[in-house]
């Protein structure tokens, strides 16, 4: 089979799951949530590689924990993906960057599984349209709120749209590519503290956010939030800047959603159903 | 055969490694097993004993066997054990740390079956 067929035919199997778990096309996913419903137990070991599938029963995924939060999703849902499509226990070795692509065609299948998983294609029309955007026009700041929507690293985000969807020109992508979220947060705080910087603008349609403990988030200002785990530390144009700082949940509330925020221990080892436990000995 | 202290010191260990590999703390523990935060710490240092029913409900918080709770299991999955799945050709894909650490959570953690055979 060839790439191409591959790439449709992961994309085939994204749909089918959230199919089969009655989730639309449209709204953001957690691929953690959709692991354990298919009963995979998933776990964060502090060992360096990107994932593991141990097939079995029950069936397990371990995620290293010293990877990037969205890194880590995003393997969670690639691991999905070999579940899936009943592929034997596998070892993703460590990854430098998004676009050392596989040619193992399993490898090909499990990528697009999770990057159409993660980001339909119809639920990526809906992100740019709902706000007026286009991706062969989008800045650093568009790119780094829509994958904060979803839950996806700003590269991952651009990637899928340009090379798998071909909805952004070359151009676009090597102008976005001169960017990092390190360098965008910094702009955008004015300052270099936080880990990890997650925006929800008006216009997101995520039910829950993840956070490390060390990341920033940006709600839209004068947004509600309840909850220990956050606290506020700074306004910008248009939002209001919480720090994740303790384990546990917080709810924010706009006019226009309700979220919750989930607050999981910088690099947590342990169970991922456990990870926003609050912790009554901190 | 390992005396009862000593084994009482195997389970303690065990405990403890399994409660970390679940990212839960010593309080967390307690609350869901209805119990005072020093009574697990007591456990852990291997100073109050566990009864069979509190062994299994711990292994079903922390996702692990029993008999690796027990000290039945060893520590870390052989490279050959069946429950691995896994060809030596995937294994090599990983330095000697993360593999150790994988072959290490490997051990502890539950597959169904495995304490029906330790009964």
């Amino acid at each position: 089979m060839n790439r191409r067929t591959l790439i449709l035919d992961g994309a085939q199997a994204a749909s089918d799951v959230r199919d089969q778990l009655g989730l639309d096309l449209i709204a953001p996913v957690d691929p953690y949530a959709i692991a354990e419903d298919l009963g995979i137990r998933v776990r964060f070991l502090p060992v360096s590689m990107e994932g593991f599938y141990q097939k079995g029963s029950p069936p397990r995924i371990m995620l290293s924990a010293l990877r990037p939060l969205a890194r880590k999703a995003f393997t969670c849902a690639h691991e999905v993906g070999h579940h899936w499509f009943g592929h034997g226990s596998t070892i993703d070795e460590l990854k430098s960057d998004d676009r050392e692509d596989s040619d193992i065609p399993e490898e090909i299948l499990a990528n697009a599984f999770a990057a159409f998983l993660l980001m339909p294609t119809i639920a990526m029309r809906r992100a740019f349209n709902s706000r007026g955007w286009k991706p062969a026009t989008a800045n650093p700041m568009q790119i780094l709120t829509i994958a904060s929507e979803f839950g996806v690293g700003y590269e991952t985000l651009f990637t899928h749209l340009s090379v798998t969807l071909s909805d952004m020109p070359h151009g676009v992508r090597n102008e976005l590519s001169k960017w990092t979220p390190q360098r965008i947060r910094k702009r955008l705080l004015g300052h270099d503290d936080a880990d990890g910087l997650v925006i929800l603008d008006d216009k997101q349609q995520a039910t829950s956010v993840d956070l490390d403990e060390g990341y920033a988030l940006a709600v839209p200002t004068g947004a509600g939030v309840s909850g220990a785990a956050l606290i506020e530390r700074q306004s910008i144009e248009g939002f209001d800047i919480y720090d994740a700082v303790a384990r546990g949940r917080a709810t924010i509330t706009t006019a226009a959603w309700q979220t919750e925020a989930r607050v999981a221990p910088a690099k947590f080892v342990g169970a991922a159903n456990y990870r926003f436990l609050e912790d009554p000995d901190e | 055969m390992s005396t009862e202290a000593e084994q009482r010191q195997l389970i303690a260990q065990r405990l403890r490694e399994a409660r970390q590999l679940a990212g839960l703390s010593q309080g967390q523990v307690a609350k869901m097993m209805g119990m005072h935060r020093p009574t697990i710490s007591e456990i852990e240092a291997g100073n109050r004993r566990v009864s069979a029913g509190e062994i299994a409900r711990f292994a079903e918080i922390y996702d692990v066997s029993t008999g690796y709770l027990l000290g039945d299991a060893p520590e870390k999955l052989a490279m050959d054990d069946p429950k691995l799945q896994l060809a030596a050709r995937e294994l090599a894909k990983l330095s000697p740390d993360a593999l150790d650490g994988l072959l290490r959570a490997l051990a502890a953690v539950r597959t169904d079956g495995d304490d029906k055979v330790k009964d």
